[in-house]
């Protein structure tokens, strides 16, 4: 299972270059069956990143571009009667995919949005009454412009809840940008990839990650963490506890990626910054200097060993 | 850059803890209400509603100028009321209102310390007032919650339930230990003296005008307990001698002052040849409730010899009253032996014979007319004063609480016209008489009767037993007693006076006097428990003096030696120690993480004696890199047991694994331990 592990890593990582701790996050996030948000400007690589995984993963995909006039039938699909039989059919929308990739998530209007997320939660859509159960595994790859764009609807807190992670990829250094301007077009390249597990192996993937142990001493840390930013004096908003249940899953996948059958306190402070980033900056004020250390405060403010001391 | 822009060290309590805070001091001062006065009452509450408001509205905050105000306000009440307050209630005011006014700036933690130390210091300021069981256990739970709020300042996420379960049980874990102390810690007379507390005496008053024990009767607070060691005398015996009032001005009795004087000569007199003690001999111990006066209670005549053992020293009067040498300031016990049956006085100097014979010239007009009237009547001394009290109780006088005002010749108009009064008026008018009619006489104030509590076998007093008789001097026979009061209504003489307060309704308006239910039997056994386990309280805690503790300890330990003292108190912090340190072993024993969190720790505190600190957020594996960096020849073994303790801590391991872990750990620290031995 670990060399499917590498070779998954190792395939993706061919295509998004000098980004290896960026592939793992987002492997480590669909593992935990959590929905990933990819932040950044354009042209950093955030689609293909999510094209590859997909891929590589073996899974049914679609992409839909979101745009300010995209409606909830455009992404859940809708029912059209069709004159020859006299009834309704189901036009699925690319919902019904295995791996959703929502492009620019936040161009669409709030709306549309929350259609997306309603599924997101449930894993499952109603069209007309009925109620549509989507395939498994299944995961939202959502790309968006930093909020200071213009044209964008920024999600609202409850929506960004929802996704276990978020990262940005930020700039490749110097060789792999010398790489990528030397190599062709990456939107060829990854067409030709081959997917390197099958649904089946995924889902054992999955299950073999949930049952990575943590230790009382771990879920006390996370805890911990959790309430220096519950502190009345704290300056971001506080941790719910599903934000511990994301911090505590995603844990457990970066620790399966580690190849360890334990979570240890490393794998916490690794995924701390992508899981809880996006809950504890609060929406009104923009990137600041500050809110970029809010992980990193929370983080400096625990004791290791004896979290609640 | 971190800390700097999110500065954790800021104060802050949360809301939950304000209030707490908030209503905790309100309780502490609760208990002084009594003592304050309104108009501190009246900022104390400004003071406090105003931090109520900026708890109720957090964007609200006080003006400067107002606190300062608040506090210009208090102190120059405090300066301008100082002289009659007196030196203790003025310092008592100025630190409730302090402790008030401190709510309103908690700006730093320091702040908060210092409100909660006040109010410790509240709590036990009320225990100048009163020592009782009750209060004594209010000011015990008070104190527990005063210790939770400051707790709860720590775990501020937490219920408040959380800190008041811990620090109940820390406190309740440090009663053992008071106890010791208590019983052994030497038991040091006070450095400096605490000025009397109530500038308002309590119970009787120094001169009697008619008029004044009417309000005393009302009052069913106690005045003093009494334990018999011998047979208990007959309710109408127990007349408890306060003081002798032989000088009347036409309105007012009082003490004369060389009656009131101690005279070693008249003291001798007691003992001497003129009295000797017969009969038969009562002991009693008397627990005595602070009445901020010199006087104290015995029955007649008291064995001079019986009062020496005591602690408190108390001086026998000539004239059948005892008297300590300080104001009973706090509950006080004492041991007395009376000899009831003996007679007092054979002779009467010319002196005496004076003062007790006198009344002013043209007081009371009539009454003196009369007296000189039976003076031919009746020659012999008993059978006058028989007249009086057949005169008293044949005539329609009638006994009552609530007598009318009277003025001018008071005892006159009492006696011919409104023929309504209580003890003090017929106790008076008798005296009166008899002086006027040449017969020696003087009133007595104190004490009559007591209520026997069947559970401890003690008599309680209550202010509302305040009694006033005569005595006459009767050639041959000495000081007798006569009780006018018994002539008009035996009934008060025989069971007391409760009964009739019942019916007059006369206790205050206070719903929760237990007094006022004596009719209901259930309340009235309730009544005699909780007075019982009161009378215990008072005789074992409040009365554990130094006498009594050394007694104990020389029972207990023989021979009293300093170093005995040092090593039982060194031997009950020992134990205590001992305990606490099983029981933790026993925890932790349930939470075996401790042991190589333990063992690890050991080694971080040696590395950070090399110079290199483990910075609190780094986990294990990370700190293992910088120690190889820092001390390359340990490599090897530092990861191994930089492992285990990772596979301990954090992996799923079964016990047997667990175990052997656990050695390997121990090997590797040993090793470890060796090889840092060689750095410096």
């Amino acid at each position: 299972m670990q060399s499917l592990v590498s070779a998954i890593l190792a395939q993706v990582g061919s295509i998004v270059l000098g980004k290896p701790k960026e592939i793992r996050l987002a492997l480590a996030c669909l593992l935990a069956k959590g929905h990933i948000l990819i932040e950044d400007l354009p042209g950093m690589g955030k689609t293909t990143l999510a094209q590859v995984l997909a891929k590589t993963l073996g899974l049914s995909y679609q992409r839909t571009q979101f745009t300010s006039d995209l409606l909830p039938a455009d992404v859940i699909g809708i029912s059209i009667f069709n004159p020859e039989n006299k009834k309704f059919e189901l036009h699925q929308g690319p919902i019904f995919n295995q791996v959703v990739l929502t492009d620019e998530i936040n161009r669409a209007s709030p709306k549309t949005q929350s259609a997306l997320l309603e599924a997101m939660e449930e894993h499952q859509v109603s069209i007309d009454g009925t109620t549509y159960v989507l395939p498994q595994p299944f995961f939202v790859i959502a790309t968006q412009n930093p909020l200071i764009h213009a044209g964008t609807y920024p999600l609202p807190e409850s929506q960004l809840d929802r996704f276990m992670m978020r990262i940005s990829l930020g700039f490749p250094d110097i060789a792999a940008e010398k790489q990528i301007l030397k190599s062709e077009s990456s939107h060829n390249s990854y067409k030709k990839l081959l997917p390197c597990v099958d649904t089946d192996k995924l889902i054992a993937m999955q299950s073999v990650v949930s049952q990575v142990t943590v230790a009382d001493n771990i879920i006390e840390y996370v805890i911990a963490l959790n309430h220096v930013s519950r502190r009345q004096d704290f300056a971001g908003r506080p941790l719910s506890p599903r934000a511990g249940q994301a911090l505590v899953s995603a844990a457990k996948a970066w620790a399966f990626l580690e190849e360890r059958t334990y979570v240890i306190p490393e794998d916490i402070q690794t995924v701390f910054s992508s899981v809880c980033q996006h809950r504890l900056e609060s929406t009104s004020t923009n990137f600041g200097a500050q809110e970029e250390n809010i992980a990193d405060y929370v983080i400096a403010q625990v004791n290791v060993l004896k979290p609640l001391n | 850059m971190i800390n700097q822009s999110f500065s954790p060290e800021r104060f802050s309590l949360s809301p939950q803890n304000s209030w707490a805070l908030l209503i905790c001091q309100c309780l502490n001062l609760s208990l002084l209400i009594n003592e304050l006065s309104v108009w501190m009452l009246a900022i104390i509450s400004l003071c406090l509603s105003g931090r109520a408001l900026t708890l109720i509205k957090p964007t609200l905050k006080l003006h400067r100028v107002i606190i300062l105000l608040l506090a210009c306000a208090g102190c120059l009440a405090i300066v301008v009321t100082g002289q009659q307050l007196g030196v203790l209630l003025s310092m008592l005011h100025l630190l409730c209102f302090a402790y008030s006014l401190k709510g309103l700036e908690l700006n730093s933690r320091k702040d908060f310390y210092q409100i909660v130390l006040l109010g410790i210091f509240i709590l036990a300021s009320v225990l100048v007032f009163s020592q009782s069981l009750f209060i004594s256990f209010i000011i015990f739970c008070l104190f527990i919650l005063n210790i939770t709020v400051l707790l709860a300042y720590f775990c501020p996420t937490q219920n408040i339930k959380n800190p008041l379960i811990k620090s109940t049980k820390t406190v309740i874990q440090s009663i053992p230990l008071a106890i010791v102390l208590f019983i052994v810690f030497p038991r040091l007379s006070p450095f400096w003296q605490v000025p009397s507390a109530k500038s308002a005496q309590i119970g009787l008053s120094e001169s009697v005008t008619p008029g004044d024990i009417a309000n005393l009767a009302r009052s069913s607070e106690l005045a003093f307990r009494v334990k018999f060691t011998s047979d208990i005398p007959k309710y109408n015996q127990l007349y408890w001698r306060a003081m002798v009032m032989d000088e009347f001005d036409g309105r007012t009795w009082q003490q004369s002052k060389n009656s009131a004087l101690k005279n070693k000569d008249n003291s001798t007199n007691i003992t001497g040849e003129m009295t000797k003690l017969v009969g038969p001999q009562t002991r009693y111990q008397v627990i005595a409730e602070p009445s901020y006066q010199k006087w104290l209670f015995s029955l007649a005549v008291v064995d001079p010899k019986s009062l020496e053992a005591n602690q408190i020293s108390i001086l026998p009067l000539p004239n059948y009253t005892i008297k300590s040498s300080k104001a009973i300031s706090q509950t006080t016990s004492y041991q007395v032996t009376s000899y009831t049956a003996t007679m007092r006085n054979y002779s009467l100097s010319d002196n005496q014979r004076l003062t007790n014979l006198h009344i002013p010239r043209g007081n009371n007009p009539r009454l003196q007319a009369q007296g000189e009237r039976l003076n031919l009547a009746y020659p012999d001394e008993v059978q006058r004063a028989q007249a009086i009290l057949d005169i008293i109780r044949e005539q329609d006088f009638y006994y009552t609480l609530t007598p009318p005002l009277l003025s001018g010749h008071e005892l006159d108009q009492f006696f011919y016209q409104t023929k309504k009064g209580f003890c003090v008026h017929y106790a008076s008018v008798f005296t009166f008489m008899m002086r006027a009619s040449g017969v020696p006489a003087r009133l007595v104030a104190g004490y009559l009767g007591g209520e026997y509590n069947k559970q401890s076998g003690h008599l309680s007093i209550y202010q509302y037993d305040a009694h006033a008789w005569a005595e006459i001097w009767v050639e041959n026979k000495g000081w007798l007693r006569v009780d006018p009061t018994a002539a008009v209504n035996p009934e008060r003489i025989e069971r007391g006076l409760s009964q009739e307060l019942q019916q007059d309704g006369l206790f205050n308006n206070d719903l929760l006097n237990l007094h006022r239910y004596k009719h209901l039997a259930w309340v009235n056994t309730l009544r005699l428990q909780l007075d019982s386990l009161d009378y215990q309280w008072a005789r074992l805690v409040l009365g554990y003096s130094s006498k009594v503790q050394y007694d104990l300890l020389t029972r207990w330990f023989g021979h009293f030696q300093a170093w005995k003292i040092a090593a039982i108190i060194g031997g009950a912090l020992a134990l205590m120690m001992l305990i606490m340190w099983l029981v933790n072993i026993k925890k932790s024993k349930n939470k075996p993480l401790v042991k190589w969190l333990t063992q690890y720790q050991q080694i971080l505190a040696i590395l950070k004696t090399k110079g290199l600190e483990k910075p609190v957020t780094m986990p294990a594996n990370q700190f293992s890199d910088l120690v190889i960096q820092r001390f390359p020849s340990l490599t090897v073994t530092f990861i191994a047991y930089s492992q285990c303790f990772e596979a301990l801590m954090y992996q799923a391991l079964t016990d047997e694994k667990k175990k052997q872990r656990l050695s390997e750990m121990k090997q590797y620290q040993k090793q470890i331990k060796a090889q840092l031995k060689n750095f410096k």
